[in-house]
């Protein structure tokens, strides 16, 4: 976990904590969007039943558990529907019981609408949607909203966008002062734009860090395809090309009042509801068409498929098996929900009571699936020792097989059974629950009667039943899987139980189609390589001078720039010091004056460990790194421009030629330098020179280039004197005023700072 | 134990079923006497000079300012809890005004923690230009001068009541959200009630109320501050 992640928990945890004056907003979600794909797996139940051992066997004089729930329907609300006339469906729910009013607007524009391109582009604009209108900055629509404690969000999901407000009943009108502004004449400021993009970025980053959100992602890929929406995932690529003008043009497509449900809920007066929307929504008018709906035709199952995505060093297996689901109108869909509880549900359910019997008790897991309103994904989800991954597979696979083979028994199917139902009654309590659940009824064209009578379908299945909807839904013997973990640990262990998988790293990016097409190892380009290299190696000073530098100091004057669309354009001065010793050793000290004081800060990286450090006047502090930062610190050792010319000599790196291409004018040859291990980098040589222009390679989940010119003599080598390195937002330009090759290196720049 | 503990029932129950069923499933638990609570006892040492430390860099950059305040029962937490609201209560509130709008800090907030036993009054703020960490600390300081110079607008006022009653009135539209309050009262007062009044005694704090807790509880020499700076980008 980050850093970040953990400071972020304390904080909700401290502010969580008392009887608190804070509001908490409510932010209702719409079923489906694979939330049971990246849901972490539920801790199993704490039923005693640790191991084949049953501490509560044989005991007498336990309480009796309560009998199980009788289904009956709802007490629901009376629902009234209609329609505004500029199309928008309406769907209300009195409740006087409750002081709050929730209002809540779905629009049909979500992720299954966006290209594999501009993926994410439904979240940027439901990001940027509440940041100003035409008429009102967002300093304005948050002043209509404060002054009554009210609050609005806006989100996006698989199918929908989702614009929800809550308020007390004595004050709900801010709600309709502010929704039909914001979903008619939102003004999408560029820096709200941008703003939006960088958010989706780092969360699209961050999901790929998380080994459980990383195991959903690749889930999502390999059972859906390249070709399948599904399968597709926002990136740093994705979000980069996401500009203001398709905001403006996918707000034009989809938000219009034809295309919408708008749903409330709470203390309202019925009668007069109409008359108040009708007005509230006047300025929003129909217009167009209805944009249709792209389908995509589900993947045909075959055989099982199995990807294992390698992190080196993690202890944990994080494990994903499924298939396709079912639709939300399937006749199944009840059954299905049935026989889920049973797998993979709550307490005591066949998954978690297997599973604690799998890897010392230490595996945990759970299954859920998607509620769309076309065929989502069912999933198993589970988290074990890596040394117990395969084990944990199949006993999932187990699993799932036996719930198809036999019907569970009459107590086991009403324990399952009370339990949804349990569980379904405290998701209808509040205004907003209420609301969002005839919103999400409205969608997906069902009648409000199907929540008034959702635990009577429930109490109706039968054991048989649910057998044959998890014969029928459930594919033990060709499922798609998914396990993140140590593939030195994982991969023995499913070759062992004839599983057969490929294998990424988890630096790769998700889909096939995001990952660059290995460069073709013809011959010819094998030798035009080799031949670039000797003659780049000549140009710069010989091998054996480059061999022979054992130490390097190279000072300059760097200017940076950071653009961040939060707080803009940062611009920094600094005198940077890099101190280099063979093979493994690199310092970087950079001085900066902050606020009139004298502050140095940098990075060291003594063979397999680094640290970072900070002086400022009389302070100072030190922090190890983790290990993936130790791990791009060598990556960066081993680009450096010098030494990389000497990388195509090691054991198992291998050096192509690509086609010729221009660097800022300058005819250049380019070849390719991968590692064994695959990691690699694109240089460009001059061709009347041969000297380094260019680098380019990927940096964890951006791209990098790193330019030369200015080349001068120094102890008999060509170095670069102006380096400009661009990462992502960020910019570093170099100007070189010293160099010194082979000077004595005191080792105590390499010491480990004591705590 | 029983004499240790608070049993809760919300919902559509009536009392003759509630007491049948709690003396079914509890009842037959042993009656002991209340456990101390050597808590109650301590009595917190009160700060004499401002503390700091710098701990290793994160991801991002953290400034945390903590203040001792009292426990759950004194007459001073409602003011401390609305002058949270004032300052970090999302946009519109002083802090976040002053740091996220500013670029200074991407998040920024105030929160009272209130307990059975002294508490704590905190402001946070997360940023990511280690250029920026003094001028966020100072940032935070200067806040609650602001503060103590002027006390919080009308307008500040009116909206820390509105958002205290809504949230509120969030929390006890379930069952589960009624419960929790009851319970929270319980543990934090002793009285399962005291949640009801609650709200009036917050909606009737003054600006000379939130003048007095400043300058008793958040002043220079009472606050502890961690900072985190920011990492390698």
């Amino acid at each position: 976990m980050t850093r970040l992640a953990k400071a972020s928990i304390v904080l909700l945890a401290l502010a969580a904590c008392g009887p608190g004056a804070k509001t908490s907003p409510v932010i209702p979600t719409l079923p489906g969007d694979g939330s049971a794909n990246t849901a972490a797996p539920k801790a199993p139940a704490d039923n005693g039943n640790k191991g084949a051992d049953d501490p509560w066997a044989g005991r007498e004089g336990l309480i009796d558990a309560p009998p199980p729930i009788i289904p009956r329907a709802l007490d629901l609300p009376r629902v009234d529907a209609f329609t505004l006339p500029n199309g928008l469906k309406v769907v209300a729910v009195e409740m006087h019981q409750t002081p709050m009013v929730s209002v809540q607007l779905a629009v049909r524009a979500g992720r299954v609408d966006a290209t594999r391109d501009k993926m994410g582009i439904e979240q940027v604009v439901a990001r940027a949607l509440l940041a100003g209108t035409s008429h009102r900055t967002a300093d304005q629509l948050t002043a209509v909203l404060d002054p009554v404690g009210a609050a609005i969000h806006a989100q996006s999901s698989y199918e929908n966008t989702l614009i929800s407000c809550q308020a007390r009943a004595d004050s709900w009108q801010a709600c309709l002062d502010v929704i039909p502004d914001v979903v008619a004449h939102p003004s999408f400021p560029k820096d709200a734009v941008d703003a939006a993009r960088l958010e989706l970025a780092q969360a699209a980053a961050a999901r790929r860090k998380d080994p459980s959100q990383l195991a959903a992602l690749h889930f999502q890929n390999l059972l859906w395809g390249d070709a399948h929406v599904r399968g597709w995932a926002a990136s740093q690529r994705t979000v980069d090309s996401i500009t203001r003008k398709d905001v403006v043009a996918w707000h034009k497509k989809y938000f219009v009042p034809q295309n919408a449900v708008l749903a409330v809920a709470g203390n309202i007066d019925g009668k007069r509801l109409e008359a108040r929307l009708r007005r509230a929504f006047r300025t929003w008018r129909k217009r167009g068409r209805v944009p249709a709906r792209k389908t995509y035709k589900v993947p045909d199952r075959q055989r099982l498929r199995a990807r294992v995505v390698d992190w080196p060093g993690m202890q944990v297996a994080y494990i994903r098996v499924g298939n396709e689901g079912l639709k939300h109108t399937d006749p199944d869909f009840y059954k299905a929900v049935v026989f889920n509880e049973i797998l993979g549900g709550d307490v005591g359910s066949r998954l978690s009571r297997r599973l604690a019997q799998t890897g010392g008790g230490q595996a945990q897991g759970s299954s859920g699936f998607d509620r769309n309103f076309d065929v989502g994904l069912y999933v198993v989800s589970a988290a074990a020792p890596a040394a117990d991954a395969a084990a944990t597979v199949r006993a999932i696979l187990h699993e799932m097989k036996a719930l198809g083979d036999a019907p569970p028994s009459q107590s086991e199917l009403a324990l399952a059974v009370t339990h949804a139902i349990g569980q379904y009654l405290l998701s209808m309590e509040t205004s907003a629950e209420l609301g969002n659940a005839v919103l999400a009824a409205a969608l997906h064209g069902m009648k409000a009667d199907s929540l008034r009578d959702y635990p009577l379908a429930l109490g109706k299945v039968t054991p048989e039943q649910a057998k044959a909807a998890a014969a029928r839904i459930l594919d033990p013997l060709a499922p798609a899987m998914v396990i993140v973990g140590d593939a030195k640990k994982i991969g023995p262990q499913l070759t062992a139980i004839g599983i057969s998988f490929d294998t990424v790293k988890h630096s790769d990016p998700v889909g096939g189609w995001e990952r660059a097409p290995k460069p073709e190892h013809s011959k010819e380009a094998v030798a035009k390589a080799s031949k670039i290299l000797a003659k780049a190696l000549e140009a710069k000073g010989g091998a054996a001078a480059l061999r022979g530098m054992k130490t390097m100091i190279l000072e300059g004057d760097a200017k940076g720039v950071i653009r961040d669309p939060k707080s803009g354009t940062q611009k920094f001065t600094a005198h940077v010091r890099r101190t280099f010793v063979t093979p493994d050793h690199m310092r970087r000290d950079i001085a900066r004056d902050v606020g009139g004081q004298k502050a140095v800060s940098g990075i060291v990286l003594a063979g397999n460990q680094a640290w970072a450090f900070e002086q400022r006047g009389n302070k100072q502090g030190a922090g190890e790194l983790p290990a993936e930062l130790v791990e791009a610190l060598k990556q960066q050792l081993w680009r450096d421009p010098g030494r990389i010319l000497l990388r195509h000599l090691d054991k198992g790196t291998t050096a192509v030629a690509l086609p010729d291409q221009k660097v800022e004018g300058h005819p250049c040859y380019v070849v390719q330098v991968r590692r064994a291990d695959g990691l690699a980098s694109t240089l460009f040589f001059d061709k009347k020179t041969y000297l380094l222009r260019r680098q380019s390679y990927r940096s964890e989940d951006s791209s990098a280039v790193e330019t030369y010119d200015d080349y001068k003599t120094v102890g008999g080598l060509a170095v670069a004197h102006h380096r400009v390195t661009t990462e992502g937002p960020t910019q570093f330009d170099m100007t070189i005023t010293n160099v010194k090759f082979n000077v004595n290196v005191p080792a105590s720049l390499f010491e480990k700072p004591k705590k | 134990m029983p004499s240790n503990a608070l049993l809760v029932v919300v919902g559509d129950v009536d009392k003759a079923t509630v007491d049948k069923s709690a003396k079914a499933y509890f009842g037959g638990l042993a009656k002991t006497p209340v456990p101390e609570h050597p808590a109650a006892k301590q009595v917190e040492p009160q700060p004499t000079k401002a503390r700091r430390k710098q701990i290793d860099s994160g991801q991002v950059g953290l400034v945390l300012r903590g203040y001792p305040i009292p426990e759950a029962t004194h007459k001073d937490i409602y003011a401390l809890q609305v002058l949270s609201i004032v300052l970090g209560s999302g946009p519109g509130s002083r802090l976040v005004d002053t740091l996220s709008k500013a670029g200074l800090a991407r998040q920024a907030g105030a929160t009272a923690i209130v307990r059975e036993h002294p508490g704590l009054f905190l402001l946070y703020a997360a940023f990511d230009n280690g250029a920026n960490g003094d001028k966020v600390e100072k940032s935070l300081f200067d806040q609650i001068k602001a503060l103590a110079a002027k006390p919080p607008t009308a307008a500040e006022l009116r909206k820390a009541r509105a958002l205290i009653l809504a949230d509120f009135s969030s929390r006890i539209e379930s069952a589960e959200g009624l419960a929790g309050q009851v319970g929270m009262s319980w543990v934090l007062t002793g009285d399962p009630t005291q949640f009801t009044r609650d709200i009036a005694q917050l909606e009737a704090v003054t600006g000379a109320d939130i003048a007095h807790v400043i300058s008793t509880y958040l002043t220079p020499e009472r606050s502890i501050t961690v900072v985190s700076p920011p990492g390698k980008r």
